[in-house]
């Protein structure tokens, strides 16, 4: 589902050059769940980010799907993203103004769902969640375990095959996390790729396999 | 998803309701003032268009070659339209319009009070012409029964809700007027009156011609009608046609101002309102501009949650111009209860007097200002907002969103325009009280101007109210007051003088003896008229002495000019006994130019009695009591008198209402510039509460930290001022070139007014600031 071909990301300004990502060459199957650790700093989030469409490498190939998306444009990228891939924040990124279904219901707004059939796809992503008791809650009524689950069912809404997670449990306590990572699990087990960055090793055993990254470099990938 | 926006919107200004009501108030009163502007524009230009035949209709004026340039005049002598008419196939019709101001009052109510009017008196071709709403009785019964037309206000004021027809009023013993017609005269029309007669012999006024449906007025016709007074006697006066069109907003300066019976706009007027609107919208937009960007990092989240769930930029784009058009949409609705609530104030002071109507029209404008402001507002928003990086989520947000300098160089532009307008309003303001006080060598205080038409027993009236009354000082009978007098005519000489000299222009004051007392005229050469002449001029030979002024004397270029007999054109001739100091006898825009003052009271028909200004009620009282008294034949007649103060106002109305509107607009930028630099200084605090509460851990106390923030923003209020003051004293200096009494540019506008809209902004920082470094350090620091 996933290749990458020495991907390189270099942050460059006038007096320093900075590689985020050096030669990074990895294959993630359909199905997978790959936890990528690494100290802070290391390339992780830059990884994730490549593999989310949301940037583009300066160097290298990037194959999703079979296809090479390196230099992609935006407007390509979004396009691909929409009902692919799912996102999952550390801090959740709810948007504020906006209620619980609403936030579950953006990426199929922006899929061209007519409204009935995202009624039902959004009380199915709830009701999976178990958050459809608070449905017309804004996110600064809800604890961070919620707020998780309501991005979690944002995520999954739309039905991705891949979902990219960014220290999902990183703002949540022990028994919340666990709850979060139980999902994804189940997600997993469902059939959806998951590529998720953390630091805590515990969670990174929730995953099939383990990348290990180190100043921009891949150094070892470990099958649990 | 429109209603996704529309929730979403409505969602962020109730979050950010501060931010919103700036936004709002701002734009809404902007845009009030953008709709007024555009309601009164849109009347100025909609003169005339109530005739159907007004594109064929032309008004005729003669164009004299004085030697100071060109001159036109609208007044012209009778008939020459007629000839006109007679003389070119093309015209189809030809009219003219002579004004009297009369006292009619109803003949079944013969003793009650005159009320006065504006007669006018013209031809059959006028109800051709000019067509109007007829209310009662048609043009045919006027011209069958040789009635006349009556607008449905004058006739209001005679009958009330009475039907008029066949009925009538009279003036005096010799004219009856029975009433044929009743129309709906338009508000946008010069082509005024009260009561209109057709049977009216042709005594000069204005004059039109009317040409035929497919005649052009070619270059050849033009030159024709330009010749056609040398081809009728020895004359080198030319005439000119102006379309109907033109006449209210593009009449010449000269005609335009020495007339009673016109209104005409004023298109400089026009496009000094246009700009201190312009730049009042510019203010409210820019406050939006500058709170979108200050609102930019917290809507980073929202952009870039959005693009990573699929929203492409166009949708992105959509969604802020939605907002901005929700706003605008709002701030339009607000604005249109504001201008129905204004507009009559706004009416009285732009001496329009319309009525606030909304139409379709007006709906097309609203819905038209509505996009403009969105895009203009919401645009810069929706394509800055849209260009962020989603990737910028992921790193939890980033500091590239802030637009430093935008923002500064945003505040600045509104310091310049606030700043700008407020000197310029101050500026026309000392000039209008200069004006007012100016010392243009003539003593007006204290004056009441009685308007009493020909009058041959003035003489005894000013010796009888003096002796009976000791509030009155003089009294004079004269034509003209000696700061508002424009009668004028050339073709005078002397022996010895040049051929030029026929080509210049001659004011002349006709008067009595005590015109010199009362006005306070100082004569510095001779003497003034003497007393004791007898009233018709044509009885003895001293009643044709005249005095002249200081620049009558200069360009003579004689030492002592007593004793020399001028000649005027038409033959008359007249000696010269005294030179009175030179005083503006025009309105101040105009140089003092060559006076004769001349002893012919017959023809005058205002007595100006000067009093002490003491018991001004029972002075006034007694002056109309005795003038009734003293007048039987005009007893009836409503005694019509006015102030000198009235006079300088009517004088200078331009001045005055573009002084009242600017002052408004300049309150108004003033205050929509305020709110956004409070916006934009909360946003700083807001942002830097966690430097402030460092500062302050340090030592910092809130006068040191009012000081950092205040240095960041003066900086940016004295490089506008700095911009603004020399642009404003060019602007300011050309607008007084057009005055010959000139106020000065004082130092104190230009330091003074700088000042104060920083001492304002300081003190807004102030009180912010005092409010944030109120919290405890640690509680920011939390919070942060």
């Amino acid at each position: 589902m996933i290749k990458t071909e020495n991907l390189q990301k270099v942050f460059r300004t006038d007096e320093v050059e900075t590689w985020a990502l050096n030669n990074i060459t990895l294959e993630i199957k359909e199905g997978e769940f790959v936890a990528i650790m690494g100290p802070s700093g290391c390339g992780k989030s830059t990884l994730l980010n490549i593999v989310g469409l949301l940037d583009s490498p300066t160097g290298g190939k990037y194959f999703l799907n079979g296809t090479d998306v390196s230099n992609y444009k935006e407007s390509q990228c979004t396009k691909l993203r929409k009902g692919v891939i799912g996102f999952v924040f550390q801090s959740f990124n709810l948007i504020d103004e906006l209620n619980v279904f609403e936030n579950i219901e953006l990426p199929l707004l922006y899929m061209g769902f007519p409204s009935s059939e995202r009624k039902v796809k959004v009380r199915q992503a709830m009701d999976r969640m178990q958050i459809s008791h608070r449905e017309k809650h804004f996110p600064q009524q809800l604890s961070g375990g919620q707020q998780q689950r309501v991005a979690i069912a944002r995520a999954v809404v739309a039905n991705p095959k891949l979902i990219l997670a960014d220290e999902p449990t990183g703002n949540l306590d022990s028994r919340n996390g666990k709850e979060v990572m139980d999902l994804l699990t189940e997600l997993n087990n469902d059939g959806t790729s998951i590529v998720m960055v953390t630091h805590s090793q515990h969670d990174a055993e929730y995953a099939s396999r383990i990348v290990n990254l180190f100043d921009g470099q891949l150094v070892s990938q470990v099958k649990l | 998803m429109l209603k996704h926006y529309f929730k979403i919107t409505v969602r962020s200004l109730i979050k950010d309701r501060r931010y919103s009501f700036i936004n709002i108030v701002g734009l809404s009163v902007a845009i009030a003032c953008c709709f007024l502007l555009i309601f009164w524009i849109k009347f100025e230009l909609s003169f005339e268009d109530g005739y159907p035949k007004g594109n064929q209709i032309y008004r005729v004026m003669k164009v004299e070659n004085r030697i100071d340039g060109l001159h036109k005049s609208a007044y012209i002598r009778p008939t020459v339209a007629e000839e006109l008419k007679t003389t070119f196939p093309q015209i189809e019709a030809a009219t003219f319009m002579s004004h009297e101001n009369l006292p009619f009052v109803r003949e079944d109510k013969s003793g009650e009070d005159g009320i006065s009017i504006d007669y006018v008196t013209t031809n059959k071709d006028f109800l051709k012409m000019f067509s109007f709403v007829y209310l009662e009785g048609s043009p045919q019964n006027i011209v069958n029964n040789r009635g006349v037309l009556i607008t449905k206000d004058a006739a209001y004021k005679f009958f009330g809700n009475e039907s008029p027809i066949g009925k009538s009023i009279t003036f005096g013993i010799s004219l009856t007027c029975t009433i044929e017609a009743v129309v709906e005269l338009p508000r946008n029309t010069q082509v005024r009156f009260d009561v209109l007669s057709i049977d009216g012999h042709n005594s000069g006024g204005t004059h039109y011609i009317m040409m035929k449906e497919n005649a052009e007025v070619t270059p050849e016709f033009k030159r024709q009608i330009a010749d056609f007074l040398s081809t009728q006697g020895e004359t080198k006066d030319k005439l000119v046609l102006q379309p109907l069109k033109d006449i209210h907003l593009h009449s010449p300066k000269e005609v335009a101002i020495n007339t009673r019976w016109e209104v005409y706009g004023n298109l400089e007027q026009i496009y000094l309102f246009s700009a201190a609107v312009i730049l009042i919208l510019i203010i409210a937009i820019i406050n939006y501009i500058n709170t979108s960007i200050a609102r930019a990092l917290s809507r980073m989240k929202e952009v870039g949650v959005r693009k990573v769930t699929g929203a492409t930029k166009r949708q992105l784009k959509e969604r802020f111009l939605f907002e901005s058009f929700f706003i605008s949409a709002i701030s339009v609705i607000v604005a249109l209860a504001l201008v129905k609530f204004f507009f009559p104030v706004f009416s009285k002071i732009m001496g329009t007097q319309t009525a606030f109507s909304f139409d379709l029209q007006s709906a097309l404008i609203a819905i038209a200002v509505c996009i403009i402001i969105s895009l203009l507002s919401g645009g810069y928003a929706a394509f800055y907002l849209s260009s962020f990086s989603p990737k910028l989520v992921m790193r939890g947000g980033s500091n590239t969103g802030s637009k430093e300098g935008l923002r500064k160089a945003l505040i600045g532009l509104q310091f310049f325009i606030s700043i700008s307008i407020l000197m310029c309003t101050t500026i026309i303001y000392k000039q209008i009280n200069a004006i007012f006080n100016a010392d243009t060598g003539v003593n007006r205080e204290n004056i009441i101007v009685l308007e009493t038409s020909f009058w041959y027993d003035a003489e005894n009236f000013i010796q009888i109210i003096k002796k009976e009354n000791s509030n009155i000082i003089a009294a004079s009978i004269a034509m003209s007051a000696p700061y508002n007098s424009s009668w004028g005519y050339s073709g005078i000489s002397w022996e010895g003088s040049s051929d030029e000299v026929k080509n210049v222009e001659f004011t002349e004051i006709s008067c009595d003896t005590h015109y010199a007392n009362t006005f306070g005229l100082k004569v510095i050469e001779g003497e003034f008229i003497k007393p004791g002449l007898k009233w018709w001029q044509w009885t003895e030979d001293k009643s044709f002495d005249i005095v002249i002024n200081e620049s009558f004397k200069k360009m003579m270029g004689e030492a002592n000019p007593i004793g020399i007999t001028v000649t005027y054109g038409f033959g008359r001739q007249g000696k010269i006994i005294g030179v009175v100091k030179d005083f503006n006898f025009k309105p101040l825009r105009e140089k003092i130019s060559p006076l004769i003052i001349s002893f012919n009271p017959e023809t005058c028909f205002n007595v100006y009695v000067k009093t002490t200004g003491k018991d001004k009620q029972a002075t006034l009282e007694y002056i109309l009591g005795k003038y009734k008294e003293m007048k039987p034949g005009y007893a009836k007649r409503p005694v019509a008198y006015h102030t000198v103060d009235d006079e300088y106002k009517e004088m200078y109305a331009v001045e005055l209402r573009t002084a009242h509107m600017l002052s408004v607009f300049s309150v108004i930028s003033f205050v929509i510039s305020l709110l956004g630099i409070i916006s934009m200084v909360s946003f700083m605090v807001e942002k830097r509460t966690k430097e402030i509460a460092i500062r302050k851990i340090n030592g910092a106390s809130i006068k040191d930290i009012s000081i950092l923030f205040i240095t960041g923003i003066a900086k940016v209020g004295l490089v506008a001022s700095a911009i603004s003051i020399p642009i404003c004293y060019v602007i300011m200096y050309q607008w007084l070139e057009g005055f010959i009494y000139r106020t000065a540019l004082s130092w104190w506008i230009f330091a003074l007014i700088p000042l104060f809209m920083l001492l304002i902004t300081a003190l807004v920082i102030i009180v912010q600031i005092y409010y944030t470094a109120r919290q405890s350090p640690v509680e920011s620091l939390r919070s942060e």
